[in-house]
């Protein structure tokens, strides 16, 4: 008995320190080691637009993403909630301004780490290396995001977002699997850099982790590179002998690079298997597979067969 | 070079160029030939694909090459040529301008406005040098500055408006490739009447390479031929360069070559100088599409030719065959009536006045606030604004030192390849590394120092010295062009904190390093002012000083290196920040800086003054966003040149 009272008082007493000391402390491992949170950063500046996304996508509103106007051209999705502060371009952030909005986390991406110790003396710095040629990036992106989520106290959030992202694109395989039957489907994603060259994108790319989360085999299989594109002469496109490509918007020079006669005979084109897609981010977050499945997957629905 | 020569070996090189191409579908092609419609799709590559992008690079090359003749008959220098003269940059910052801000005239009237740029570039040219400089190395020096001036404003707009400007392919300066016979039906009428027209003119376009006065005492009328070979030779480059961008070192070395090889006549040499340029675009263009096959990325022929030219620069060089060596007017001092020490007086609290504004005035969320010295606004603000001084006072001294020693008003440390060397090598390290560098600073400071002793080298070489050291500063541009090219095209994201860097931003400055620079500019500056006597003994002439008992040579390469040093301390803080070593000199000319003492001082305050209110331009126009210092700084260079012009005028 007094043995049994002993140990249950030492399991108390163990249990004591542990449990409020954990919850009080935010643990945050970046690309420059740990860093300690005593509580959920309110205030936060993406400096990238890719956090900028994954920072939304937490349902956390950022004080500051750098170009606004950029971001709502070329990203598009998530939109960036009203009264965002631009802090300038992403390759010249604007220390004043990010000083005179009082973060209290500065988020940084690849390439920006020359600002860390100016950033430093505003907030916190956290810098996640997003797009590396060795690693996979679809796989890092799913780990950023729950690293944040842990930085806001929003784990129970991210997990059910990143379920119901899954769901989404295992509903998508499925209606597609039902619309184009057996057989493997072959599609390929590309944005047009002028008239005469492409960029590919290909392995380690976002726009590839969509289309293997679709169940999608690439139809012009491209080499792994840092930010999952190469670029290549356009009458290399004259190749791919099946298989579905989509160009990204927006294509300003339509006109030149779609009616010539050149493109006009490649079996890609002469066939009908060029579409084009809404604009999209292809080196965003997480959610950005999503939002390119979406696309492809609606786009190849609506040209489906039947 | 005889007919019978150059027209097989163009021959045989168009049809190496057709079949590295790719293997023609010989049965297909026969069958075409025979009236059958081209069914395959390796026929229409073969048509419209292959064919035409050798006829693209022939007529480019034959292009390029003749309007280089025809400059370098017209000023009767033969370093002229549509880069050199900023001709090629003109143009196509005008295209990209336009890309930018109005798409629709770009893709209908490309060649229209490449022409008013290109224009633009020489008529600047014209009023910076004046009617009679055109004819020696300050015309090239000042072709160099106006290349640097819009490449900057090109880069600023590359920067702002990065994702379009990729996605519309304006990255791919010198692309070759074609998606049909569109673009060379566009240029062939126009190159070819142009080129034909220029063959006509062999008998005013000799008189020209004699002399003007004797041009003039045969009845040729030069004031009707100058603007007519001259504009013909801005159409041919605005053509080429409206359908497949700048494409360096073409119309430079083509002439020349043709010179070596033996051209004797004019008409001789023009038409060398079309076979030549033909060819050897022809040859780089077949470089470049085999290196294609082969790497993960395009490279596009834009970047391969820099890498052919500079080589073949240098062969030409050692050669020896560049003969120009006229004698070049110091600028004389003007004495506006006010005691120098007054004016130093008078800059020193004008600099101090544009500091304390530049540091203390700015935008916020609420508008234009004077901050409180102790906010944080103004600890981010004041080591920008001391880096910005610095970085303007070592470019100034730089450019005093390297304008005494050259002998030369026009000579400023951008234009000698010291910061674009700098450049360069940011460049490459980046599409080396594949990402850019997180600090560009370290990178930096090797490409100058690798490009000083390349240019040490060169003085060494002895009495071509001056000559060598510009071509060093041309070739060093055309790479830089060149890795920037290949850099955007193959970069991600990485590429805005690059471009960032190269048109000159403050944005790296923070408390120490500021203060670093602020140490070894000022003592830097204390030594070169010590060796002030050294400089007035050589701006006498050599000969003069090593009478007086200097040891000239050692004299020499001991101001250079300090020069030298300082404009690499310069380049790695900020980047590129074009016209400050040009100005800043001439400025404290114009406000009576007689003696090398006093032109330092003066230079260096104005210079100081000059990228104060150019970083402050930057940092305030486009509130939130900040643009680098570049920019401001040739708006105030453009200005500078204006005022010079009506100086002139008067």
């Amino acid at each position: 008995m007094f043995r049994a009272v002993l140990l249950l008082l030492w399991l108390g007493l163990a249990c004591l320190p542990t449990g409020p000391a954990a919850a009080q402390a935010i643990r945050i491992t970046d690309k420059h080691g740990d860093h300690s949170f005593a509580q959920p950063p309110g205030r936060v500046m993406a400096l990238t637009w890719s956090l900028a996304e994954q920072v939304i996508e937490l349902g956390v509103t950022p004080v500051g993403v750098a170009d606004v106007d950029g971001y709502t051209t070329w990203v598009v999705q998530p939109p960036v909630p009203d009264g965002v502060a631009n802090t300038g371009l992403r390759g010249t952030p604007n220390f004043e301004r990010i000083a005179e909005l009082q973060p209290d986390v500065i988020l940084l991406g690849d390439r920006q780490e020359a600002f860390i110790p100016q950033l430093e003396r505003i907030a916190p710095v956290l810098q996640f290396e997003l797009f590396s040629e060795g690693h996979d990036n679809a796989e890092t992106a799913r780990r950023t995001y729950l690293t944040l989520s842990r930085l806001f106290g929003r784990e129970a959030e991210a997990t059910a977002r990143l379920a119901q992202l899954d769901t989404k694109l295992a509903g998508l395989a499925d209606k597609l699997a039902a619309a184009y039957g057996d057989g493997v489907l072959k599609v390929s994603v590309v944005r047009f850099a002028g008239a005469t060259s492409v960029r590919a994108y290909g392995a380690n790319s976002m726009p590839e982790a969509a289309l293997t989360a679709l169940g999608i085999e690439s139809a012009w299989p491209q080499p792994v590179s840092k930010w999952g594109f190469v670029t290549r002469p356009v009458t290399e496109m004259g190749g791919i002998a099946e298989g579905i490509v989509f160009y990204i918007g927006p294509l300003e020079m339509e006109e030149e690079v779609l009616n010539s006669p050149l493109w006009n005979a490649m079996p890609v084109s002469s066939e009908g298997r060029l579409h084009g897609l809404d604009p999209v981010w292809t080196y965003g977050g997480v959610f950005s597979i999503g939002y390119l499945a979406e696309l492809i997957a609606g786009k190849l629905l609506e040209i489906a067969p039947r | 070079m005889s007919l019978r020569l150059a027209a097989p070996l163009l021959i045989a090189l168009a049809l190496a160029h057709v079949l590295i191409q790719g293997p023609p579908p010989l049965g297909q092609v026969l069958a075409y030939g025979l009236g059958h419609e081209a069914a395959d799709y390796r026929m229409i590559l073969f048509r419209d694909a292959a064919l035409p992008r050798t006829v693209m690079a022939l007529l480019v090359g034959a292009a390029l090459g003749v309007a280089g003749s025809l400059l370098q008959h017209w000023l009767r220098n033969s370093l002229a040529s549509p880069t050199t003269l900023g001709i090629a940059s003109g143009a196509w910052c005008a295209l990209v301008a336009a890309t930018v801000f109005a798409p629709a005239l770009a893709i209908d009237g490309g060649f229209w406005v490449a022409c008013t740029g290109g224009l633009v570039a020489a008529l600047l040219v014209l009023v910076i040098v004046g009617p009679r400089g055109m004819a020696g190395l300050p015309a090239i020096l000042a072709g160099m500055a106006v290349n640097l001036l819009f490449g900057a404003v090109a880069q600023a707009l590359v920067l702002v408006e990065n994702q379009r400007v990729r996605d519309l392919g304006l990255w791919a300066a010198g692309d070759l490739q074609q998606n049909g016979w569109g673009e060379v039906l566009t240029l062939l009428p126009l190159a070819a009447c142009l080129i034909a027209v220029a063959l006509l003119l062999g008998r005013p376009l000799a008189l020209f390479r004699l002399n003007v006065e004797v041009a003039s005492g045969r009845g040729l009328s030069l004031a009707l031929y100058g603007p007519v070979i001259a504009g013909m030779a801005i159409a041919l480059t605005a053509a080429a360069i409206s359908l497949v961008g700048p494409i360096a070192f073409v119309g430079l070395l083509a002439p020349n070559c043709a010179r070596l090889l033996g051209a004797r006549t004019s008409v001789g040499e023009l038409f060398g100088a079309l076979v030549v340029g033909a060819g050897g675009l022809l040859l780089t263009d077949a470089i470049a599409a085999s290196v294609s096959t082969v790497t993960r990325d395009i490279v596009v022929t834009g970047v391969v030719s820099p890498f052919l030219g500079a080589p073949v620069l240098l062969l030409i060089l050692l050669r020896r065959r560049l003969a120009d060596r006229r004698p070049v007017a110091q600028a004389v001092p003007v004495t506006p009536g006010i005691a120098p020490h007054r004016i130093v007086a008078i800059l020193a609290v004008l600099g101090l006045g544009l500091g304390v504004l530049a540091i203390f005035l700015g935008r916020s969320e609420a508008g234009w606030v004077w901050t409180s010295p102790d906010s944080m606004a103004v600890s981010f603000r004041w080591p920008r604004v001391l880096t910005a001084a610095m970085v303007g006072v070592a470019l100034a001294s730089g450019g005093v030192v390297l304008q005494t020693l050259l002998r030369n008003p026009l000579a400023s440390p951008e234009i000698i390849g010291i910061s674009t060397g700098a450049g360069f090598a940011v460049a490459m390290a980046t599409v080396l590394t594949g990402s850019a560098i997180a600090d560009p600073r370290p990178v930096s400071i090797m490409g100058s120092l690798a490009v000083m002793c390349l240019i040490l080298f060169i003085l060494r070489r002895g009495h071509h010295s001056t000559l060598g050291v510009i071509m060093m500063g041309i070739a060093a541009a055309a790479m830089l062009d060149a890795g920037l090219a290949f850099a955007i095209s193959t970069g991600g994201d990485e590429v805005y904190t690059f471009l960032g860097w190269l048109a000159g931003t403050t944005i790296y400055a923070d408390a120490n390093s500021s203060l670093v620079l602020l140490g070894s500019v000022c003592a830097l500056g204390a030594v070169l002012l010590a060796l002030a006597r050294w400089l007035d003994l050589i701006a006498l002439g050599p000969e003069v000083a090593g009478g007086r008992g200097m040891h000239v040579a050692l004299a020499q390469m001991a101001l250079f290196g300090l020069a030298g040093v300082l404009v690499a301390l310069a380049t790695a803080a900020i980047g590129l920040a074009p016209f400050i070593g040009l100005m800043a000199p001439g400025f404290a000319r114009l406000l009576g800086a007689g003696r090398a003492r006093m032109h330092l001082i003066m230079a260096a305050m104005i210079g100081a003054s000059l990228m104060i209110v150019s970083d402050w331009i930057g940092r305030m126009a486009f509130y939130p966003i900040q643009i680098p210092a570049g920019p401001g700084a040739a708006v105030i260079g453009g200005a500078y040149f204006i005022l010079v012009l009506r100086r002139r005028l008067s």
